[in-house]
C-alpha cells in the first residue's frame, strides 16, 4: 500500500520533470481515445435518430405490391378501394389500416408566390394510427371517408403559412389539384416537432384529405399498398397471412407478393450504421496503438536515461519487482491521464456536435468505460518491456553507465 | 575470537572486454569481523573498487568463495541480494549518488520504503539520521543544493537508515576537502565504536589513520595486512564546523 503511493508520487515526480515530454506522449492516447469515443458515439447516435424516424414514420408501416408476370402489370395486378375492405375484413383485426398510398399536390394561387400543398390521401381508421399531435380541430374521421367531404386537416405550418394563424378550422382554402380547382374546408390542425434533421430527412410534414374526395371515383387503381399492422399483431404471422390473403385476392401465388416493411429496413440501416461505425471505430483504435507504442518509446527513453538512477535504486535494496513496478505505474499514469482527457475531449466533441445538428446524443457508458480500460491497458502493456528492462538491469553495470 | 563477517577464499574477478581481459582481483583471501575499522589501500586500478562492489553484492566474483556471515552469497537470486543490499549493507560512493530532484530526506527514507516500512517510522528515522550527520536544518533540500561533504553526509545518513552490520565506503572522501573528509571519519569512527563493521578505501594516509586494521592490494593482489592504533577523534584536528 505505501509502495504503491510512494511509487504514484515518484512517478508524478518523474512526468513532472518532464512536462513537455510527458504531454507529448500523452497527446497519441489523448487522440487515439477522444477520437474511438466521438466515432463510436456518433455512430450511436445516428443509429438511434434513424431508429427514432423509422419509429416515427410506423414500425408498423409495410407495403405490399405484386410481382408483374412476365414483366407486364395486368388490370387485377392493381389495388382498388373495394380492396382496401376485403382485406382489412380477411385480416381480422390484424390489420389496423390500408390506404392505397395516394398523394396529391395542391397548389393555392397567390398573387406573390404560389403555396404548395402535399396531401396524403387517407383511409378509413386513419384516426387510430395517425401519430400527430391535433392542435386545433379534428382528424379525419370514418365520416369524412364514407362520405366524401372536402375536408383537410393542416399541419401547423402550412396553417400559419395559409392564415398566419392556427386557429383555423372551419375556414376554406381553394387550391388547384391536378388541374381541377378544389374547396377543402380545414378541419383540424396538427403540430409535429420535426428537428432540423429530421425535417432534411423526411420533409415537411403533410395534410391529411380523405382520398374518397380527392379521387373521387371508386376505380381509383394503385400500385402499392400501403398497411398498418396493429400494435399488438404478430408480425411475422401477420406478414404471411397478408401475403396469402392477397395471393387468394389476385389469383396469385404468395411467392408473387412483395413486401416491404418498415421494420425490415430499420433493422438493415441499423446495420449497416452499427458495422459502419464499428469498422471506423476500429480505424480509430489503431490511432491508440500507435498512442501505446509512443508511451513505449520514451518509457525506453527514459529508462535509458535513468540507468544511473535505477543502479543507485539497486545498490539501495530495490528489488526487481520495485522498479518495474515504478516504471509501470509512470507509464499507466501517462495513458491513464491521456485516457481521461481524451474522454473529456470526445464527449465534449459529441455534445457539441449533437447541438448543431441538433440530434440526441447518445453516449453508451460502455464505450467511455471500454475505451478508458483500453488505453490503460495500452500503458501498463506497453511500458511492460522497458519496466523489465529496468528492472533486470545488472546493479553495478547500472551504476557505472555514464 | 569475533565473529567473521565477510569471508573471502580464493576470489578472482576477471572483466571480460572482449578483446583483452583483466584480471582485477587475483586469488584474494580475506576475513573481517564484527566491529572492525578496516582501511582499504592500494594504487589506481590495484582492485580496490572492484573488491568493494563484490562485498557490496553489487557484484560476483568470477571465481572463489564469498560468506556473508553465514550466508554463501554466490547462490542467492537478485531478489535475495537485493534484500541484502537493503538490511545488511550500507554502501557509500565517492560520487555520493543521492537520486536528483529528490530532497534529502527522501533520499535518506528510500531504503526504509524498500524495506517496506511505515510512512511514520520511516520520517522519524530519516530525521533522527539527518539530525546524527548534522543536517537536519537541510532536509528539505535537493542534492544540487547541497555542498559536497553535505552530500557524503546525506549518502551516509541514507547508509545507515536500515541499520545494517557493515558500512562500505569507497573512498567516501575523495570528492571532498581535508576538512570534511576528517568530519566523516570522526562520523565512521563514532558509527564504529557503536559497533558497526566499517570498510573504508582511501589512498590517503591520513584518512587510513583512523582505521584500526589496513589491508593493502597491488595488481589485484592482498600485498599486506596490518593491524594498527587508530587515531582517535579527539586527537585529530577539527574541521571547520559548516552547519
Ligand atoms: N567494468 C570494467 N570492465 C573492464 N575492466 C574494468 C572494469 N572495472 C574495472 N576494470 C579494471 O579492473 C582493474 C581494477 O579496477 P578498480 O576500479 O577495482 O580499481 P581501483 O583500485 O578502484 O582504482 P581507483 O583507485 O582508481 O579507483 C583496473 O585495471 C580497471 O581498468
Ligand atoms: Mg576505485
Amino acid at each position: 500500500m505505501t509502495m504503491l503511493l510512494e511509487n504514484f508520487i515518484m512517478s508524478l515526480q518523474a512526468i513532472r520533470a518532464n512536462k513537455m515530454r510527458s504531454l507529448l506522449t500523452m497527446l497519441g492516447v489523448i487522440i487515439g481515445i477522444s477520437s474511438v469515443i466521438t466515432i463510436v458515439s456518433i455512430g450511436d447516435s445516428m443509429r438511434n435518430f434513424m431508429t427514432d424516424q423509422y419509429k416515427d414514420v410506423g414500425i408498423n408501416r409495410a407495403m405490399v405490391y405484386t410481382r408483374p408476370l412476365d414483366g407486364f402489370y395486368s388490370d387485377s395486378d392493381y389495388f382498388t378501394v373495394d380492396d382496401l375492405d376485403i382485406v382489412l375484413e380477411a385480416m381480422n383485426g390484424d390489420l389496423a389500416y390500408a390506404d392505397l398510398n395516394g398523394w396529391s399536390n395542391g397548389t393555392i394561387k397567390r398573387k406573390s408566390l404560389d403555396i404548395n400543398v402535399e396531401m396524403q390521401e387517407v383511409a378509413k381508421h386513419f384516426e387510430s394510427i395517425a401519430n400527430v399531435k391535433i392542435i386545433e380541430g379534428r382528424m379525419i374521421n370514418d365520416a369524412d371517408i364514407n362520405g366524401r367531404r372536402p375536408h383537410i386537416v393542416l399541419p401547423e405550418k402550412t396553417a400559419l403559412e395559409i392564415f398566419g394563424t392556427a386557429k383555423c378550422t372551419g375556414k376554406v382554402i381553394e387550391m388547384e389539384v391536378e388541374g381541377e380547382r378544389r374547396e377543402l374546408t380545414v378541419v383540424g390542425v396538427y403540430r409535429k416537432e420535426m428537428s432540423a434533421a429530421s425535417l432534411m430527412l423526411l420533409g415537411n410534414p403533410t395534410a391529411y384529405v380523405p382520398y374518397s374526395y380527392i379521387r373521387n371515383a371508386d376505380n381509383h387503381m394503385t400500385f402499392y399498398l400501403n398497411v398498418y399492422f396493429a400494435d399488438d399483431a404478430d408480425k411475422e404471422a401477420g406478414y404471411r397471412r397478408l401475403t396469402n390473403v392477397i395471393a387468394r385476392m389476385k389469383n396469385r401465388q404468395p411467392e408473387e407478393i412483395r413486401m416491404h416493411t418498415v421494420a425490415e429496413e430499420m433493422q438493415q440501416v441499423d446495420m449497416v450504421l452499427g458495422s459502419l461505425s464499428l469498422a471506423v471505430g476500429a480505424i480509430a483504435a489503431i490511432s491508440l496503438l500507435v498512442g501505446g507504442i509512443g508511451i513505449m518509446n520514451i518509457m525506453l527513453v527514459s529508462v535509458t536515461e535513468r540507468t544511473r538512477e535505477i543502479g543507485i535504486r539497486k545498490a539501495l535494496g530495490a528489488q526487481p519487482w520495485d522498479i518495474k513496478f515504478q516504471f509501470l505505474t509512470e507509464s499507466a499514469i501517462i495513458s491513464a491521464a491521456g485516457g481521461i482527457i481524451g474522454t473529456t475531449f470526445g464527449l465534449a466533441t459529441v455534445l457539441i456536435l449533437g447541438k448543431v445538428v441538433d440530434i440526441a446524443v447518445v453516449v453508451n457508458p460502455g464505450t467511455v468505460l471500454l475505451a478508458v480500460a483500453f488505453s490503460a491497458a495500452v500503458g501498463i502493456g506497453f511500458g511492460f518491456y522497458p519496466a523489465s528492462k529496468a528492472a533486470n538491469a545488472d546493479p553495478i553495470e547500472a551504476l557505472r553507465y555514464e | 575470537m569475533s565473529k567473521a563477517v565477510i569471508r573471502l577464499t580464493d576470489v578472482s574477478k576477471t572483466y571480460d572486454t572482449g578483446a583483452i581481459q583483466v584480471q582485477a582481483l587475483k586469488h584474494v583471501d580475506l576475513v573481517i569481523n564484527e566491529g572492525e575499522f578496516v582501511a582499504i589501500m592500494g594504487q589506481s586500478g590495484s582492485g580496490k573498487s572492484t573488491l568493494m562492489n563484490i562485498l557490496g553484492c553489487l557484484d560476483r566474483p568470477t571465481s572463489g568463495k564469498f560468506y556473508l556471515g553465514e550466508d554463501d552469497v554466490s547462490v542467492m537470486d537478485p531478489k535475495e541480494l537485493a534484500t541484502v543490499r537493503n538490511k545488511k549493507i550500507g554502501f557509500v560512493f565517492q560520487s555520493f549518488n543521492l537520486i536528483p530532484r529528490t530532497t534529502a530526506l527522501k533520499n535518506v527514507e528510500l531504503p526504509m520504503i524498500y524495506a517496506r516500512r511505515p510512512k511514520t517510522e520511516r520520517r522519524r528515522q530519516a530525521e533522527a539520521l539527518l539530525a546524527r550527520v548534522g543536517l537536519a536544518d537541510r532536509g528539505d533540500h535537493l542534492p544540487n543544493e547541497l555542498s559536497g561533504g553535505q552530500k557524503q553526509r546525506v549518502a551516509i545518513a541514507r547508509a545507515l537508515v536500515n541499520q545494517p552490520q557493515m558500512l562500505l565506503a569507497d573512498e567516501p572522501t575523495g570528492n571532498l576537502d581535508t576538512g570534511s573528509s576528517l568530519e566523516i571519519m570522526e562520523l565512521f569512527t563514532a558509527l564504529n565504536s557503536e559497533g558497526v563493521t566499517v570498510v573504508v578505501v582511501t589512498h590517503e594516509e591520513e584518512i587510513a589513520a583512523y582505521c584500526g586494521r589496513v589491508v593493502r592490494f597491488k595488481d589485484g593482489q592482498l600485498i599486506s595486512d596490518l593491524l594498527q592504533e587508530p587515531v582517535r577523534p579527539a586527537a585529530a584536528a577539527k574541521g571547520g564546523d559548516d552547519r
